[in-house]
């Protein structure tokens, strides 16, 4: 895939896919920092430590039949791990279109963010909840 | 209310699962309620699971497309008991209960001549 606007990415939140309601997706994976820095040294000295990853997605609110309320709602109530999925572009998983798959808990959810005039857009965001961490399948 | 969800399973290891119903060994069925931790304990026991979920088929009947299949068709899959709990209770899908096995006609043997 060569270098162009995003304008087609896949999202699936629990295999049910919410791509025609997504505005932004943001897909994270983290190492944490840790300082091994010892006396004597001249610079600080660093490894990398545990993993995490994070899935942040800006959807419009929609409360009708099966769209963005009823996809969320239930996870933030629940400590069952879904799976949350992201592929650059529609389609099938393959090596140009790879996705980004975690096992993940929804922590944040944001119920309604309204302006008047503006469109109601709202944050979800999944962190990790299992020690695969965030995967890339091409298949 | 959610209704309890029965899986059925199938024994991955080498070992004799045992429960009020009976036992069960390597590569045996069985179904069971078990709550979504219990489920989760055994699938992800030593990696790999104790057991492993037998996939069923599914009807979508949201508006969303789940497991890449649109509204009205139908797909096969192994869900986890909270997968299936927040897909069946947000309408999303429904199981599609097989068919009990019809009973065999009685076929009678032709005289031979």
């Amino acid at each position: 895939m060569a270098i162009g606007a995003s304008t087609n990415a896949q999202v699936f939140i629990n295999a049910v896919d919410v791509s025609d309601h997504v505005h932004k997706v943001t897909v994270e994976d983290t190492r944490d920092s840790v300082d091994i820095t010892a006396m004597g040294a001249t610079s600080k000295a660093v490894t990398k430590g545990l993993g995490d990853a994070k899935i942040t997605i800006d959807l419009y609110q929609d409360f009708a039949t099966s769209k963005t309320h009823q996809t969320l709602q239930p996870l933030i109530g629940s400590s069952t791990t879904v799976a949350v999925e992201v592929r650059p572009v529609n389609g099938a998983r393959t090596a140009t279109n790879p996705a980004a798959l975690m096992s993940g808990l929804l922590m944040n959810y944001t119920f309604l963010d309204a302006t008047v005039g503006d469109a109601s857009m709202i944050t979800a965001e999944f962190i990790n909840g299992a020690q695969a961490g965030m995967t890339y399948p091409t298949s | 209310m959610t209704d309890p969800i029965i899986n059925r399973y199938r024994v991955r290891l080498p070992v004799t699962l045992t429960d009020e119903n009976g036992s069960y060994t390597q590569g045996e069925e069985f179904d069971k309620e078990y709550t979504a931790e219990e489920e989760a304990d055994l699938l992800a026991f030593r990696g790999g699971g104790l057991v492993e979920i037998v996939p069923r088929e599914y009807k979508v009947v949201g508006d969303a497309n789940v497991h890449e299949t649109p509204p009205g068709e139908t797909f096969t899959a192994a869900l986890t008991i909270g997968e299936e709990a927040h897909l069946v209770d947000g309408g999303f899908i429904q199981r599609i209960e097989p068919e009990p096995p019809k009973p065999k006609p009685k076929t009678r043997k032709k005289k031979e001549a």
